[in-house]
């Protein structure tokens, strides 16, 4: 019986996982087959587009100052506003099917035909840029404006971090390390996770470009998808505690704190500085071998300590110390 | 070991508490707190005991917070952290204080 409903919460998991992240990867590998006609563009499944069309507005700032503003009219219609840093309006385009009309201050209208079957507000702000500059150009931040009171604020540096709102409050945070291809996730009550390519390896790791536009769709999948999940009960039968009774003693005096605060807990204004890695590997570190606060005194694996050695080390050496630590 | 800085050490931590949050959470909270806790210090400790003495207040005072709040995942450091800020501020203060007092003796002779 244990070992069913070990067996189950594990199914559960991954179930869970797949529900809230992988249907977009997935349905990207289909698509990429038929993508090869559709030029470039990059297909990430009707799940992500579903998502994306909760869009109303989404505003992008690039890495010369200017900002592109794209919003989705009622029949479907993207218009799209380029200003520069001073707020002057410089160009601005209006998607329409496969048609755009093009306006640059200063010249005649241009309409030019659309090879593009899937259209997203985020990549009207980045082709309205790249018809005035010429070029491609990286955005800086993303703010998307989802119906239901949402609002997602992705920045990027060496890694993309993304915020979602819900009418102001905070729902949750992701960020993705580019480097180690690691995605980490909090959504406090909701959900909380990482996933790294030797994770994702049994469907095949990750199928998609991971861009910003991505992350802030994806930070709105998570509170959605979870917050439904959460609402379905579970068959008869299965309990999800599986603590053990010494351990669940032990967690009714001090309170496990299993899902990490994003950044350094109880250490916040170190949160923009050289330790944060030491923060976010110590936090991946303990959700991978299921550790908690009480990990630092009460005897448990040898993983957690190892975990709580690498962040001392970490600290110690000044923030550049990057540790091992053993994948779930 | 004097009791009267280590009682206000303890209600610095408190208090603090009370009013900013948890202190190493924010730049502000740290800046404010180190500020707050220097002037103290520089009130209080007179001398090696008295410092030592407020200093234990304020750890005493800001582990009990911070356990009372939930220590997070990286407890110790915090403790460990805040220890060492409040001992530094702590130490200059009661070192500033010596530098002026030598100060005020050597313009008397």
């Amino acid at each position: 019986m244990a070992h069913q409903i070990t067996r189950y919460l594990r199914t559960g998991a991954l179930v869970g996982v797949l529900a809230t992240l992988l249907p977009a990867a997935m349905l990207a590998t289909a698509s990429e087959q038929a993508g090869s006609q559709l030029s470039a563009e990059e297909d990430l499944g009707d799940t992500y587009y579903n998502l994306e069309g909760k869009a109303g507005r989404v505003t992008t700032r690039f890495d010369d100052g200017s900002v592109a503003i794209a919003q989705r009219d009622a029949d479907g219609s993207i218009r799209t506003q380029l200003s520069n840093t001073d707020g002057t309006e410089i160009a601005s385009l209006h998607v329409r099917g496969d048609k755009a009309l093009l306006r640059k201050a200063g010249r005649l209208p241009l309409e030019t035909l659309i090879n593009r079957r899937r259209q997203t507000l985020d990549w009207a702000n980045v082709e309205v840029t790249a018809q005035v500059r010429g070029r491609a150009s990286e955005p800086r931040s993303i703010e998307a404006e989802f119906e239901g009171g949402f609002v997602a604020r992705t920045e990027t540096k060496d890694r993309i971090y993304t915020v979602i709102y819900r009418y102001g409050t905070e729902v949750g945070r992701l960020q993705y390390l580019p480097k180690e291809q690691v995605l980490a996730w909090k959504f406090p009550g909701v959900t909380t996770g990482w996933v790294d390519p030797t994770r994702l390896k049994k469907v095949g790791g990750w199928k998609f470009k991971r861009t910003m536009a991505w992350a802030t769709v994806q930070a709105l999948a998570f509170y959605e998808f979870h917050t439904k999940k959460q609402q379905t009960p579970l068959p008869p039968g299965v309990a999800l505690d599986q603590r053990g009774w010494l351990q669940r003693a032990l967690d009714a005096v001090v309170t496990p704190v299993y899902a990490n605060d994003a950044g350094c807990d109880r250490l916040h204004w170190l949160d923009n500085s050289i330790f944060r890695p030491c923060c976010d590997d110590h936090d991946r570190c303990y959700s991978a071998n299921g550790c908690n606060q009480t990990s630092w005194w009460w005897w448990g694996s040898w993983s957690c300590n190892n975990c709580n050695m690498n962040v001392i080390t970490c600290f110690a050496s000044g923030g550049d110390y990057q540790p091992f630590y053993p994948s779930a | 070991m004097p009791v009267a800085p280590f009682v206000i050490g303890l209600a610095f931590a408190v208090v603090l508490h009370g009013l900013v949050g948890w202190w190493l959470d924010s730049g502000p909270g740290v800046a404010s707190t180190v500020a707050a806790l220097f002037v103290v210090a520089i009130l209080v400790a007179r001398d090696k005991p008295q410092a030592l003495s407020l200093w234990l207040g304020v750890m005493i005072g800001m582990t009990a917070t911070l356990l009372s709040i939930g220590g997070g995942t990286m407890w110790p450091l915090v403790i460990v952290i805040g220890g060492v800020m409040t001992g530094m501020t702590i130490l200059g203060a009661w070192a500033a204080r010596r530098l002026v007092s030598l100060n005020r003796k050597g313009g008397a002779a």
